[in-house]
């Protein structure tokens, strides 16, 4: 869609991903009838979080976006998933633990880590953590045993799996298309972490 | 019908005005709801497009005149009230309450907005429903009229559609109203879930004839309207489509 398509027809923004969602749909179907608005929010929330607002702004605004993502996948999801998600994302966002140079919570990346977890579907969600540019790290903990995935923005998931067998940590990981996590972590027992009690999961920041 | 988990990813009721209302009462309305709705934005949205074509097409000049609106939300971001000069839209984002809860917040808001704005002239009334149907892999290769009865027809010899989007207006006699209904299939690269396909329903029905001035007939337009909507909803879809929003 060219600058012009834009100014002439508004399109609705939800946030980064919906956006497009939204935005390639009514592309097509929304322009050429007197319809009822819907929430349109400007072209400006497709943009990079700007760095010129207050940090508190900038973390309401990002967590507001992670918020609409998950809402919008809600009907995927027990209400008590969404609800921890939410909890997790506004303790990640808190203003009084941040610091400035940090990114917030990258709207691709959560979308993508949405996707894994809608797939996979595990028994119990990760404990999320961020990088310091704002990708979404998830980790389920079992005994000394961790799974850590991280969700980059480009459709892609670094994961580290680390183990401890014979009182040596054995670490072993790669990177695979976020369509791919599920088939590539079935290669090393899908089950053991998704399934036990991981009360020891842990909510951490870089 | 009420499902376990309504397809619905956005509902949204619009009035919209035939005058306009001054920036402080604006400004003043975007105040009185800052308890229920906190999380604050601005908005924005391009009028009176004007393109001059001079010859040649590459010496196109354009203007607009931008117009700023006013968004609030609540904490869960899911419910959305906008404040334009000449509109007042509550919307929520899934997951969708239901009908009773959501009128209520247009109530609610509506009696606020109307407290500092007073009588102005209502020159459209309208509900849109936007439905994501999410498709599992399982059933990627099965056609389309498994799950919907609004879809392009395109010959076999072609092949299926990667993407479509489609759109019809349909005015319904009764109480004057105008039906939009808006379908199309998102690319796969696109979907929000991994081995699915998502087909939108966008049903817009509004009232531009006459629409209600006082709030006994403008809630009972919405009622009859949400009526409606729902027998376009069902009519097209299919039972197999009706047992994805309602599984455990």
């Amino acid at each position: 869609m060219t600058d012009m398509q834009q100014l002439i027809n508004p399109q609705p923004y939800h946030s980064c991903v919906f956006s497009q969602l939204t935005k390639l749909h009514n592309d097509n179907v929304s322009s050429a009838f007197n319809s009822t608005a819907i929430n349109t929010i400007s072209a400006e929330q497709t943009k990079p979080l700007n760095k010129n607002c207050s940090l508190n702004e900038r973390l309401y605004e990002a967590t507001a976006r992670i918020k609409i993502l998950i809402a919008k996948l809600s009907m995927h999801m027990e209400q008590e998933w969404r609800s921890n998600l939410f909890r997790q994302i506004d303790f990640l966002h808190t203003p009084e633990d941040w610091q400035e140079e940090d990114a917030p919570a990258n709207t691709e990346s959560f979308a993508n880590f949405l996707k894994a977890l809608l797939d996979i579907k595990p028994h119990l969600l990760p404990g999320l953590g961020l990088t310091y540019e704002g990708n979404i790290i998830a980790a389920w903990t079992t005994g000394k045993d961790r799974l850590t995935l991280e969700f980059l923005p480009n459709g892609h998931v670094q994961w580290v799996m680390s183990i401890c067998a014979e009182n040596e940590a054995e670490r072993l990981g790669g990177k695979v298309a976020v369509s791919r996590l599920r088939e590539r972590l079935s290669n090393n027992d899908l089950q053991r972490w998704f399934v036990h009690d991981s009360r020891n999961a842990t909510t951490e920041s870089a | 019908m009420n499902y376990k988990h309504p397809p619905i990813t956005e509902a949204v009721i619009e009035i919209r005005l035939s005058e306009e209302i001054s920036d402080s009462d604006k400004n003043k309305i975007w105040r009185d709801f800052i308890d229920e709705y906190p999380l604050e934005d601005m908005v924005i949205a391009a009028k009176d497009v004007e393109i001059k074509i001079d010859g040649n097409a590459d010496n196109a000049t354009t203007s607009a005149q931008i117009e700023k609106g006013l968004r609030r939300s609540s904490t869960n971001a899911d419910e959305v009230i906008l404040l334009w000069k000449n509109s007042f839209i509550v919307s929520q984002l899934a997951p969708y309450p239901g009908w009773e809860t959501f009128i209520g917040r247009f109530e609610q808001g509506w009696s606020i907005w109307k407290k500092t704005a007073g009588y102005k002239n209502i020159s459209r009334i309208g509900i849109r429903y936007i439905n994501r149907i999410d498709i599992p892999s399982s059933d990627i290769e099965q056609p389309i009229s498994r799950y919907l009865s609004i879809f392009p027809n395109i010959p076999e010899t072609l092949g299926s559609s990667a993407h479509y989007a489609i759109q019809t207006q349909i005015p319904l006699a009764q109480d004057n109203l105008t039906l939009t209904i808006s379908s199309s299939l998102l690319p796969t690269t696109m979907a929000p879930l991994l081995n699915h396909k998502s087909y939108i329903m966008d049903i817009d029905i509004g009232k531009e004839t006459n629409p209600p001035q006082n709030d006994k007939a403008i809630l009972e337009l919405l009622n009859n309207i949400r009526e409606i909507k729902n027998q376009c909803f069902e009519s097209c879809i299919t039972q197999q489509a009706r047992d994805l929003f309602n599984h455990d």
